[in-house]
């Protein structure tokens, strides 16, 4: 069985992910299970109940948060849709009919950086027009935004480093980018 | 002149010495000097050339509203003109010249245009527009393209490197409760005020040094006064931001700020950008940007040696240098009796004249105490002096208007005029600050926006007060409880006393009143004789206040002078609208990293680097890098491209594909969905079948084709083109959310999920059966014309195969997921090599639809109807779809409409181009009959081909000749016109 070839393959190399100083480490994480779940105007609620209880998540995402058990996150990332994010071993996710919704896998379409570290917000703030500080983008916040004009997400973990998502076909450039401006950060 | 460094004293740096050089000259200063300080200590007086009449100047003033010092710093590709020395860091090995000048400042052979003074005032260019008179009287300004390369050589300010940047910037965005911005006492105050309500703050300061007028005062319990607000400031987590300039502020809350990065410090780290473009947005915005000391009109105000009198304070107090030995200090406030106090008691020989008859007891006190001389009624008439100052003859105001005086010896003249607040960024919100005459400023008005101003630029003018008046306006401006006394403008002990131009009768001299551009008090009533007046119109002719200054020292003055002339106030005059930046920006700064290869995000395919590795060379399509062809040894792009057509015609070609815009369509109103964007009938479509289709727009016209795969049910696969991928997403997502949100469609881009090639040729599909798995069959009858199923490659790699044509072969298209793209090009390689195949690109691509006379958006180019694409027999005649009323019009529907058509050159070896017209041959002129929309060499049929549209369709033309003609770049070719369809028209090879 062929292995899938991340988009950065070549680029990003494990010597980049620490050096850019103590205070700020880009990796990728790779094995992205990516599921897109929508569901239909008259039964969001049933079927964000069924991805909840099915997934053991602690609760309901509300719009613009995710939720997390283990590996696996659950993001509400349009007012009919969820993202089921998983960076640990494939899982099964819940079954649809046609009447409850549909699933789409996006699991090859994003490119998923972690950035980590006292400087990461000060990183994505070099990209992003998001206000990332603690109080308005706190663990768990999820969000769609721009950097260079496309469209990527980026989420809060617990820890309060950040995971961003990028479309796969500008991975690399915009990892460019970031691995530039990134050296600023390396002291001396 | 003999300024000189003081033994003590000042906030520089006396353990860190710098060299620097001055044209070409070294020189040595102190870490915390600017370069205008380290001249002024080696006591260089004349550092630049003016303007427009090339007139010697110095330094003016110790901030960024310098007129006088301007030069040019670096060199190569670092040379930058323009820059102010008086807010220019010194740091080790600085380089800096004079501008505007030949050989040198010192002996300008540009000072001649002074002679000619007297032709080129105010508007002098624009008259010239108007023809020499009399010789060009309504006939133009023909000479004025001659003379025009003089002037521009004459005027103007330095020259900029011709160079490529070699420096990197920087862009970010920030966020905070409360911007700041100015760090002297009241700014400091108004950020203490927020950081102790729990605010997060962020504090800005243009100079190097956080303080502000702290900086500039010889009392040391205000200088560590300073010190404990900015500690206490760290310790809140304020974030203060020093070299940081706020040069607009714009809608809601946002600021743009230039931080100057590593001008300074550019070896620490290789990888700081030089300057850093910081956006904004702040809940509320304190400013507390200060007030600039203003000059006055009077004769050679502008000679090196006259500056105004706060500068020397500056220099005296935070610089440690004496400005001069003999001084005058000229003024009409209060102001500058500290200044001159501390002069005199450094040791300098100081007079003060003030334009006032007369001040308070304590006020005089404050002179006298100091051994300070003082006349009143009096007023600096004219420098002498050519190149310095060697003394300053005075005017006495008589009561009815001013009488030569005394001339008083001096070296350097200090002049306070008054103070204008810095109303620039409140400008920037579109409002005009008020007049106030017993200031004699324009002071700033209550803004709708969480905007306030405090300190001197809220027209406040002693140090304690303006405090207060940081600490009030930042309790104001976040409704904290009423602790705060709000302080009014004012706070001198005496009045000022109005002063803008000091002259006798309608004498005519040179006295500036904007020395940044060589605008004369002259010049304003010029131009008031000549009907300007409005304050707007009046700035335009004669440059009052333009460009870099943004009216900073002379638009009071100006606007003064104005009123005077049309018998108003000022306050009815107004003033000019301060634009951003407030300083100036960078292109670079502006441009950011977005400049390179980072101009734009560039897309890869999944086998970007499997396709470079196996000899691809890219092109640009939009933002997608694709392969454009695969040589082989020495080959060139046509050679490559024929033989890559020619093999996928005669055996396989291999293409990436993967921009193909890809779209999922989901859910049981799916098929419905498709029905009504696309002309043709979707309604049927079998699982495991695709269907080429066209989308109309609203207007009848043509918006994007592609293919529809039916993965189940209620499972689409829509394939847009390349480059209308991102508008057919959005055209779909408006139609289910705004116009059929009841059907139970959900529509999501996967360009980036799948990786696609398209496989062509007549060994196609015996190529791709030695690729699959044995459960995956690919013969006819499993996977017919336009079949598509989903299967494995070997290695268990899922992916979906579509039969699928644009190229006229028996072709394939092969989907898996991103990730196995390359993967999926090793199989495929390692069978197309024994069967002669070969991997083609986007010109061989292009090739071969053009052979097939396949439209694509060069095609599709938002002006055609699917009747003139010659699709019209697709459109469904039996349902509603998204342009069927529309492209009903009569307009659309006639007969004489340009038509595909395609092209052959009537001498099968000549080439006509893309972009050239089709005419007549005995009417070449206009818009022709028809364009060429795309040209190949066509390997099947050895000649040139092309694509286009003629009106009423090839069969309008047969036999008849028509020209291609391209005037600008080919002349005019012969051609015929033949059916679009030029390589195998019946499909037989397609259908294999």
């Amino acid at each position: 069985m062929a292995s899938p070839i991340s988009a950065l393959d070549g680029y990003h190399t494990a010597e980049h992910s620490n050096g850019y100083g103590r205070e700020l480490a880009i990796e990728e994480v790779t094995g992205l299970q990516l599921i897109q779940v929508a569901a239909w105007a008259d039964n969001t609620d049933s079927v964000e109940q069924r991805l909840v209880a099915e997934l053991g998540m602690p609760g309901i995402p509300l719009p613009g948060t995710a939720v997390q058990n283990g590996d696996v996150l659950l993001a509400r990332v349009e007012p009919l849709k969820w993202w089921i994010l998983n960076s640990g071993a494939e899982i099964s996710v819940p079954e649809l009919s046609p009447t409850e919704g549909c699933l789409l896998d996006l699991s090859h379409s994003r490119t998923w950086l972690a950035i980590s570290g006292e400087n990461a917000g000060s990183l994505l703030n070099r990209f992003l027009p998001i206000d990332l500080r603690d109080a308005v983008f706190p663990a768990g916040s999820i969000a769609t935004t721009a950097f260079h004009h496309t469209g990527v997400t980026v989420h809060r973990s617990a820890d309060g480093s950040y995971n961003l998502l990028l479309l796969r076909s500008f991975a690399v450039s915009l990892w460019q980018m970031m691995h530039e401006t990134a050296l600023q950060f390396k002291a001396g | 002149m003999s300024a000189r460094r003081l033994p003590g004293g000042g906030q520089i740096d006396r353990s860190r010495l710098l060299n620097f050089k001055w044209d070409g000259k070294q020189y040595q200063g102190y870490a915390g000097d600017t370069l205008a300080s380290a001249l002024l200590a080696n006591n260089q007086q004349l550092i630049g050339r003016s303007f427009k009449y090339h007139r010697p100047r110095g330094i003016m003033s110790a901030g960024v509203e310098e007129s006088g010092a301007i030069v040019t710093t670096g060199e190569g590709d670092r040379r930058e003109p323009n820059v102010k020395a008086t807010s220019q860091e010194l740091y080790e090995g600085l380089l800096a010249s004079g501008q505007n000048a030949w050989p040198n400042v010192r002996r300008d052979m540009g000072a001649v245009s002074g002679w000619f003074s007297r032709f080129f005032v105010a508007g002098f260019y624009y008259k010239t527009f108007m023809g020499l008179p009399p010789f060009e009287w309504g006939k133009g300004t023909g000479i004025w393209m001659q003379y025009e390369k003089l002037i521009r050589k004459a005027a103007g300010m330095g020259q900029a490197s011709r160079e490529p940047d070699p420096d990197h910037y920087d862009h970010a965005h920030a966020f905070c409760d409360v911007l700041v911005v100015g760090s002297g006492p009241s700014g400091l105050h108004a950020a203490l005020t927020a950081a102790r309500a729990g605010r997060d703050v962020m504090l800005v300061e243009q100079d190097f040094e956080i303080g502000g007028d702290y900086l500039n005062q010889s009392d040391a319990a205000l200088i560590s006064r300073r010190a404990e607000i900015i500690a206490e400031l760290e310790q809140a987590g304020v974030r203060i931001m020093n070299r940081t300039t706020a040069f607009g502020l714009y809608d809601y809350g946002t600021a743009g700020l230039l931080e100057r990065v590593s001008d300074v410090a550019m070896a620490a780290n290789p990888h700081l950008p030089r300057q850093r473009f910081w956006t904004v947005r702040a809940g509320a915005t304190l400013l507390a940007t200060g007030a600039l000391e203003r000059s006055v009109a009077f004769a050679n105000n502008d000679r090196p040696g006259v500056m105004t009198a706060a500068a020397a304070g500056v220099y005296l107090n935070r610089y440690g240098i004496l400005p001069g030995q003999q001084i005058v200090v000229a003024t009409n406030n209060d102001s500058a009796y500290t200044v001159a106090a501390e002069l005199a008691s450094a040791g300098a020989s100081v007079e003060l004249v003030d334009a006032r008859a007369a001040v308070s007891a304590q006020q005089r006190e404050v002179a006298a105490l100091a051994g300070v001389q003082t006349r009143y009624g009096c007023a600096p008439l004219a420098v002498q002096g050519s190149k310095t100052v060697q003394g300053v003859t005075l005017a006495n105001n008589g009561g009815a208007g001013w009488q030569a005086g005394d001339l008083m010896q001096c070296e350097l003249l200090l002049v306070s005029g008054g103070w204008s607040p810095v109303v620039n960024l409140l400008s920037h919100r579109g409002i005009k600050p008020q007049w106030d005459p017993a200031q004699t400023c324009f002071l700033p008005v209550e803004s709708a926006e969480n905007i306030a101003m405090a300190g001197s630029a809220a027209g406040v003018w002693n140090l304690a007060a303006c405090e207060q008046s940081g600490s009030a306006a930042m309790a104001s401006l976040l409704g904290l409880a009423a602790s705060h006394r709000s302080i009014v403008a004012g706070g001198w002990d005496n009045p000022i006393e109005p002063l803008y131009e000091v002259r006798i009768g309608e004498q005519r001299v040179k006295s500036f009143v904007d020395q940044q551009h060589d605008v004369t008090s002259d010049d304003i009533r010029l131009a008031h004789q000549e009907g300007f007046v409005s304050v707007e119109h009046l700035k335009r002719y004669t440059t009052l206040g333009m460009a870099t200054d943004q009216g900073k020292m002379g638009n009071v003055i100006g606007m003064a002078l104005m009123a005077d002339a049309l018998g108003r106030d000022i306050s009815q005059v107004g003033t000019t609208t301060f634009r951003p930046p407030y300083t100036p920006v960078s292109i670079g700064a502006l441009a950011g990293p977005n400049t390179g290869a980072h101009f734009r995000a560039l897309r890869r395919t999944p086998m970007h680097n499997w396709n470079l590795a196996n000899g691809a060379t890219m092109t640009e399509a939009g933002l997608w890098q694709r392969s454009w062809y695969h040589a082989r040894d020495a080959e060139t792009i046509s050679q490559a491209y024929v033989r890559e057509a020619e093999t996928a015609r005669s055996s396989v070609g291999i293409c990436d594909v993967s921009s193909l815009g890809k779209i999922a369509v989901q859910g049981p109103d799916a098929s419905e969905f498709l029905n009504r964007v696309y002309s043709n009938a979707f309604a049927k479509l079998p699982v495991g079948k695709a269907r080429y289709g066209i989308m109309l727009r609203d207007d009848g016209l043509v918006m994007d084709d592609g293919t529809c795969w039916r993965l189940s049910e209620n499972d689409f696969l829509m394939t847009t083109t390349t480059s209308n991928a991102a508008k057919v997403m959005v055209w779909l997502e408006e139609l289910l959310q705004l116009r059929w949100p009841d059907l139970k469609v959900h529509v999501s881009s996967v360009t980036d999920q799948w990786a696609s090639v398209s496989v062509a040729g007549p060994q196609a599909r015996a190529m791709i059966a030695a690729c699959v798995e044995a459960s995956t069959a690919v013969d006819n009858n499993s996977l017919p014309f336009m079949g598509v199923r989903a299967g494995k490659l070997n290695g268990g790699i899922d992916c979906l195969i579509a039969r699928i044509s644009f190229s006229g072969e028996m072709a394939f298209e092969i989907f898996v997921a991103a990730g196995f793209g390359p993967a999926m090009m090793e199989l495929l390689w390692a069978a197309a090599k024994p069967l002669g195949g070969c991997l083609y690109g986007l010109e061989a691509l292009g090739a071969l639809r053009i052979e097939k006379g396949h439209v694509t958006g060069a095609e599709l180019d938002g002006r055609v109807t699917i009747d003139d694409a010659g699709l019209g027999k697709m459109a469904s005649t039996k349902k509603s779809y998204i342009g069927s009323v529309l492209r009903q019009r009569p307009e659309l529907m006639r007969e004489d409409r340009p038509r595909l058509v395609g092209i052959f050159p009537k001498d099968k070896a000549s080439t006509f181009n893309a972009g050239a017209l089709i005419c007549q041959p005995d009417k070449v002129a206009g818009f022709g009959e028809g364009w060429i929309t795309a040209v190949t060499h066509s390997p099947v049929l050895g000649h040139w081909i092309g694509l286009g549209y003629v009106a009423g369709g090839h069969e309008s033309w047969a036999g008849r000749d028509l020209l291609a003609t391209d005037p600008v770049r080919r002349g005019n070719v012969e051609i015929e016109v033949v059916s679009p369809h030029m390589v195998d028209p019946k499909g037989e090879r397609m259908h294999g």
